[in-house]
């Protein structure tokens, strides 16, 4: 019989598991955002466009964002939303309103993903 | 109550409408104009003022047959819904439909990976899924199988395929890798294409593309035909030997013997991948940006181009490709290759060895292997302000039309106040000239000169024979209208088949130049 794999009918993103803590769960959830909408760009080091540009204007030591303690979370949601000059918006079907919170809280205490890992 | 309606319905069709629409898809997922979520639907790149294609509304159906209710609703209340898949095709209009007050039917929430066959190689997919999550999907479950990814990683497979895109492997024509499709058409019934028509013709659906008749797949490329809900694409084996290479060239004009050596590889198959020769200041941007080099506007002269490549160890061109396949083969092959370019005079050849910590040609390197990045978008940096429209014509892979086109397109940029930033893509017998007209789009007069600059440029292509493969939602009639041998007797074919199938000419009106009967550029401008 023909092998046919796979993995018929499944959602694209997995949803985090196994984390007790609402906090920690959202940043984690956050954090698997941020690693497949938000990396390419925001990434580390040349070859990512926005930490290039961000390395330019602000210096290396803002070019990072994630942990940046001068972005709030609904700066962090309404630049998401609208785009920000040579960012493009992300909408909603794209990006669901729980995961853009879970974003904004990973960016802003990313320490709190990293409590969630086991 | 909306600012924006569409071209012609008063505001209590409208409101009926998306009120219909709402019973079907649930009320976040219908998107009015007063909503801040609509703003995500905006053209944010073009020259053209983003109001020029505002959209009145969005809806998100989430499944097969809630697109099917929609499409009855729009027929029903002659709604234009313009599709769009992950709305991903930066360059050339994104998220944004062709003309204001058009009702974006967004397809992004049916993202899933409907089945992958590890015997036979092929995927089905549904519109909303991008590269990135594909990419993904195929590394969790440990599949055996490459994707294909356009240089933007965030972009839709089944997007990009319908719009004729290409990528960078072997299966880098993604077209000629698609097979099956499933379609609703404009009174809400289902399709499918090739032997997905058979009522169990399942298992042969995404592996024989022509089915019985006339093969139709084509039709609903780049056109507004029908809403496709699924296709069926090939997967190129993981190959157990890869051997990405980069050929620096030192002179502009080596653009001629680059690519008069590589046709016949690429028409032999010997390289079979989606090969690309690139101008020095599109690898550049991953390091640097104009304002670096030059204050005030103009393009940047011959001298600093010099200045630039000698820096970041670059070529006036550079060239990429890549081997796969069994060891053995690709070693072989690697010693024509090698002994091919080599002739060039003062070329140099790079393995991956050679530039382990170089961000552009790291970048090329995944590409090729189909691992989605988008460190492309680092173009956007060189001038900043992020504007970017690609003008993009299609000619015989021979030298001469290379330079051709390189001098002419050169020529109007700089005509224009921009640099010439540009590449070629070669498929097996032809090659995608792709300029990457960047500017400014904070700056009025610069945004005006790009779109002066790409309508000029149409015109100079059309006059030496060249089309474009692919294009901006702005510039869409104007290319549509190069194509008129015979009296335009294919838009007037394409028009008539546009009558037939959708006679309410709702969906996606004006793509490509195709316009319902009685409607033109004028009558919704």
């Amino acid at each position: 019989m023909m092998r046919r794999v796979a993995i018929v009918m499944l959602s694209i993103l997995p949803l985090a598991v196994g984390v007790s803590a609402a906090q920690a769960g959202d940043a984690a959830r956050g954090q698997q955002v941020f690693d497949t909408r938000c990396v390419f760009c925001h990434g580390e080091g040349l070859g990512h466009p926005a930490w290039q540009l961000l390395a330019l204007k602000k210096g290396k030591d803002k070019a990072e964002i994630v942990g940046r303690s001068d972005l709030t979370p609904a700066y962090i949601k309404q630049v998401v939303r609208n785009g920000y000059i040579e960012m493009p918006p992300f909408r909603a079907s794209e990006i669901s309103n729980a995961d853009l919170d879970a974003l904004a809280d990973y960016i802003t205490h990313p320490g709190a993903a990293s409590d969630a890992k086991p | 109550m909306n600012s924006i309606l569409p071209k012609g319905v008063s505001k209590e069709r409208f409101a009926a409408a998306t009120g219909a629409m709402r019973k079907v898809v649930g009320d976040p997922w219908v998107i009015l104009d007063e909503n801040p979520l609509i703003a995500g639907y905006m053209d944010t790149y073009s020259a053209a003022p983003e109001s020029s294609t505002a959209a009145s509304a969005a809806v998100c159906p989430g499944s097969v047959e809630e697109v099917q209710e929609i499409v009855r609703i729009a027929r029903q209340y002659r709604i234009p819904i313009w599709s769009i898949s992950t709305g991903k095709n930066f360059a050339y209009g994104g998220p944004a439909p062709r003309t204001a007050g058009q009702v974006v039917l967004d397809l992004r929430r049916m993202n899933r990976v409907i089945e992958v066959n590890t015997d036979l190689g092929y995927a089905i997919v549904e519109p909303g899924v991008a590269y990135v999550d594909f990419y993904n999907y195929m590394k969790r479950h440990k599949l055996p199988y490459w994707i294909d990814c356009a240089a933007n990683g965030m972009g839709g497979v089944m997007g990009n395929t319908l719009d004729h895109g290409v990528g960078y492997t072997a299966y880098g024509d993604h077209l000629l890798m698609q097979c099956g499709m499933e379609v609703v058409l404009s009174d809400g019934s289902l399709m499918r294409t090739g032997m997905g028509a058979l009522p169990n013709g399942a298992a042969s659906w995404p592996v024989y593309k022509y089915g019985y008749g006339p093969y139709i797949d084509g039709l609903f490329t780049q056109s507004n035909f029908g809403v496709v809900t699924k296709i069926g694409l090939w997967l190129m084996p993981e190959p157990p030997a890869f051997r990405p290479f980069m050929v620096q060239l030192q002179n502009e004009d080596d653009l001629y013997e680059v690519t008069e050596k590589l046709r016949p590889l690429k028409i032999n198959m010997i390289i079979p991948n989606a090969a690309i020769t690139v101008h020095l200041l599109w690898e550049a941007s991953v390091y640097t940006t104009k304002h670096e080099w030059k204050t005030g506007s103009g393009p940047l002269p011959q001298r600093t181009l010099r200045q630039i490549a000698e820096k970041f160890n670059l070529g006036m061109w550079n060239f990429y490709a890549a081997l796969y396949g069994l060891p053995e083969v690709v070693e072989a092959n690697w010693q024509i290759v090698e002994s091919t370019f080599r002739s060039i005079k003062g070329a140099k050849i790079y393995r991956e060895a050679d530039r382990k910590d170089d961000p552009s040609f790291n970048y090329r390197v995944r590409l090729m292997r189909g691992e989605p990045n988008l460190t492309e978008f680092s173009l956007m940096n060189w001038v900043g302000g992020g504007g970017h429209i690609n003008f993009s014509p299609i000619s015989p892979a021979s030298g001469a039309d290379a330079m051709k086109q390189f001098h002419m397109i050169r020529k109007a940029c700089e005509k224009y106040g921009f640099d010439y930033i540009g590449e070629f893509v070669i498929g097996w017998r032809e090659q995608h000239h792709i300029l990457m007209l960047m500017f400014n789009r904070y700056d009025a007069d610069e945004s005006r000169r790009a779109h002066d600059c790409f309508a000029q440029l149409i015109n100079d292509a059309a006059a030496e024979g060249y089309g474009e493969y692919r294009t901006n939602l702005h510039f869409m009639d104007q290319i549509a209208g190069t194509y008129n041998a015979n009296d335009g007797a294919l838009l007037r074919m394409q028009r008539r088949i546009k009558h037939a199938l959708d006679p309410a000419g709702i969906l996606s009106p004006g793509k490509n130049g195709i316009w319902p009967l009685g409607e033109s550029p004028e009558t919704n401008s």
